[in-house]
């Protein structure tokens, strides 16, 4: 057994320290927030999941150029598999994002976070990448499909951000902005926390995942082989 | 309990809520995956007379060998 | 010296191609009159869909707003025929194998889409122009820009929705996430008093998804 066979164990130990002592110190021990009070905490949650987000995204589109590169179909279920947790972990941003717009604007869909729209037009874009994945066999084609639409969606979220951006001078004023506390250090060390945890969280899931889609894989061979 | 306070809690449920449908469908999975496992073992009782695993392995090495039988399973006629 | 003949080479394979669309276009008359009777029916049914007493400036965005769906609907319609002839023909397979660059391939197919798309647009704009709103210059320019965009991404995603087994269905799923930062840049530069920074942002995108498109497109073709 190797080192590299153990990374799934490790990460998820760290995740689960990490994550208990991020979730407990978010509760009990920083100051609340002077501005936005108590539901200022969602935010140890909320901010680490986009972040690991769009760690999964990226990390998909670099498992997708390397695929291009090296023509190496290995690289195509790590892809997919950084694509499927991107998307858990989107979707848990949306919803995340959701209850502190409530909290904080008593709605619970705002337009006026760009985060959040950038994540709606982020979880249309994988869910089409799903939709492509089935729609087309099994193959090294499916493989390279699937890798160059993952490439264009790394692209497409900085551009949508600036779209974003620049559509809120014809859609209508941001009433509402998020940015402008300074965090004190106690606030930025459990933000830490909890986005390392959270990392480790998806990495652990991860390998998990991709451990368990290659026995699919391979199980679906062999049964191919011997029949 | 305010309400700031379990809008608070139920964001931090929700994350945990979503692992949890995690395990679950991944519990399902490992159960089937285990099933195909059984019953390709059932129809195949002795892999040993498989065309391409060594008939006979040193004790030492039969892990091994099962091992990149498994990883690169070329297609056997 | 080499390069340059490699260059005329890529050039006149990249004509012959869209040579070969616009032929294939003008025999069969397919794609064009289609996308035409698409967009004018769209605006009108647009028409209806809009509450009638919206004071003059919403009106006008709103308008823009319709003008610029119609424009992104038209388009998928005309991509989602892109790769049809070369798919019933099973030409696409002929086309790799060819001795030209295959993103040749690409480039004189989305040539021929923009020039699709602009035949649309020239009856379009004149239409939107009479049912709902004077049509300025940087609403041209935007229409410009945007066509390039969405053609250099359709293109790809066309291939590749020609290759699936749900056929048309997929392409507007792939392409309207993508479509979003067009359609923000578009309306933009229509309905705000400062449309220069939406005509860089559509350029912007132009430029990106061009070198992408074209860089990835030999991948999706081949088997």
């Amino acid at each position: 057994m190797s080192l590299r066979n153990n990374l799934g164990p490790a990460f998820a130990l760290v995740a689960f320290t990490f994550l208990i002592a991020a979730f407990a110190l978010a509760f009990y021990w920083v100051p609340t927030d002077a501005d936005q009070g108590f539901s200022q905490r969602i935010f140890y949650v909320h901010v680490p999941l986009a972040l690991t987000a769009y760690a999964c995204f990226a990390w998909g589109a670099w498992k997708a150029l390397r695929l291009l590169w090296t023509n190496d179909s290995k690289y195509d279920l790590e892809s997919y598999t950084a694509v499927h947790m991107g998307v858990i972990f989107g979707i848990l941003v949306l919803v995340t994002g959701a209850i502190w717009a409530r909290i904080s604007w008593g709605v619970w869909w705002s337009w006026g976070e760009r985060q959040l729209v950038l994540f709606l037009i982020l979880f249309l874009f994988y869910c089409a990448y799903f939709m492509l994945r089935n729609s087309v066999d099994a193959g090294p084609r499916q493989a390279r499909m699937s890798a160059v639409y993952a490439l264009f969606g790394v692209v497409l979220i900085p551009i949508s951000f600036l779209a974003i951006r620049l559509s809120e001078n014809f859609i209508h004023p941001v009433v509402f902005t998020r940015d402008g506390p300074q965090m004190a250090a106690s606030m930025f060390f459990v933000f830490c926390l909890s986005t390392v945890g959270t990392i480790a969280l998806a990495t652990a899931l991860y390998h998990v995942e991709l451990s368990g889609k290659r026995l699919d894989l391979k199980l679906k061979q062999r049964r191919k082989a011997y029949s | 309990m305010t309400t700031d306070e379990a809008y608070v809690t139920a964001a931090f449920l929700v994350f945990l809520a979503v692992v949890l449908a995690w395990l679950v469908i991944y519990a399902f999975k490992m159960r089937r995956l285990e099933r195909e496992v059984e019953d390709m073992a059932a129809a195949d009782p002795e892999p040993g007379q498989n065309p391409d695993v060594p008939k006979v392995v040193p004790a030492g090495e039969a892990d091994a060998n099962a091992e990149s039988a498994s990883r690169a399973p070329e297609p056997v006629s | 010296m080499t390069r340059a003949i490699a260059a005329r080479q890529y050039v006149c394979d990249v004509a012959v191609l869209a040579r070969k669309d616009a032929r294939l276009e003008l025999r069969s008359r397919d794609t064009v009159p289609a996308m035409l009777l698409f967009v004018v029916g769209a605006l009108v049914v647009f028409h209806f869909a809009v509450p009638v007493d919206l004071d003059e400036e919403t009106e006008r965005v709103v308008s823009f707003g319709l003008l610029w769906v119609a424009l992104l609907f038209t388009a998928i319609l005309g991509l989602t025929r892109a790769f049809v002839a070369e798919r019933e023909q099973r030409l696409i397979d002929a086309l790799v194998l060819a001795p030209c660059d295959r993103s040749a391939i690409w480039l004189a197919k989305t040539l021929a889409v923009v020039a699709f798309l602009l035949l649309a647009e020239l009856i379009a704009l004149p239409a939107f122009a009479l049912f709902f709103e004077p049509v300025d210059g940087a609403t041209i320019a935007a229409v410009l820009l945007a066509n390039i965009g969405i053609a250099a991404v359709g293109t790809v995603l066309s291939a590749v929705s020609a290759a699936s087994r749900t056929r048309e269905l997929l392409l507007p799923l792939l392409l309207l996430p993508l479509a979003i930062p067009i359609i923000v840049g578009g309306i933009g530069a229509s309905v705000t008093d400062e449309p220069a920074q939406f005509l860089a942002f559509l350029a912007l995108y132009d430029a990106v998804f061009a070198i992408i498109s074209w860089s990835t497109f030999e991948y999706v073709v081949t088997e």
